[in-house]
């Protein structure tokens, strides 16, 4: 359930939060931009993820990606 | 249930929604059936209904996520779609709902399906507005944003060892 909230009230929610806490949002930003993945070379799928054969649909996304890179 | 419903839709729009989320579907890696429902949802723009097998579920896409994607304020149907990934996922996996299984909670498993969701799109904006969203779910279930932060790091860190260590970068 994906829920109601905007991807806009949800980054007010969390400034506000971290005012209150005195938490620096810059370095706060900083650490979660540190998160992005590395580009791979075999995008992830729910099927690489759970250990299940490609299926011509994940194939066919790998190879879309590929391309554009 | 909101009352409020959208306005009716001509067949071809119809058939035009159908065909991209089931696009979408498929890149984000979705396993099972995708369905496109004209009508509010009071749980938002998307739902997984999950079967016993993973071929069994099915993505629900609701009219708000078409209303959401003319709108910058919100995600993007592809991280809408991605969210419901991570459910998937989430519940599937034969190891995670076991490794979660102490602190399992409607909550938790919210913060996770985001961040799988963020390890599941291409686009860097998507990816940064999942992590949000699961910073945010974590900031609200805790009254001390430090607290947050560590749930938020534990769940992150045990799903990138699980999710991605078996994959040949």
């Amino acid at each position: 359930m994906f829920g109601t909230k905007t991807l806009s009230e949800i980054r007010k929610e969390i400034s506000e939060r971290l005012k209150e806490a005195g938490i620096d949002e810059r370095q706060f930003r900083e650490q979660l931009r540190k998160l992005r993945p590395a580009k791979r070379k075999k995008p992830l799928t729910v099927a690489k993820m759970l250990g299940l054969p490609e299926t011509p649909a994940s194939k066919k996304r790998r190879r879309v990606i590929s391309k554009s890179r | 249930m909101s009352s409020h419903q959208p306005s009716a839709i001509t067949f071809t729009e119809r058939a035009r929604r159908i065909d991209l989320v089931r696009q979408l579907a498929a890149k984000v890696g979705f396993c099972g059936r995708v369905e496109y429902r004209h009508r509010y949802d009071s749980s938002g723009p998307a739902q997984i209904r999950l079967g016993a097998k993973i071929g069994d579920d099915v993505m629900l896409v609701f009219a708000e996520a078409f209303d959401w994607k003319e709108d910058s304020r919100h995600f993007s149907l592809e991280a809408v779609l991605a969210h419901e990934c991570g459910h998937q996922v989430f519940h599937h996996h034969p190891m995670l709902r076991r490794l979660f299984a102490r602190d399992l909670s409607i909550h938790l498993e919210e913060i996770a399906a985001s961040i799988i969701g963020a390890l599941l799109v291409t686009n860097v904006a998507d990816h940064d507005a999942l992590l949000d969203k699961a910073v945010g779910e974590a900031l609200q279930g805790c009254s001390d944003p430090a607290d947050a932060a560590q749930t938020f790091n534990g769940i992150r860190k045990t799903l990138e060892v699980v999710l991605c260590s078996e994959q040949k970068l």
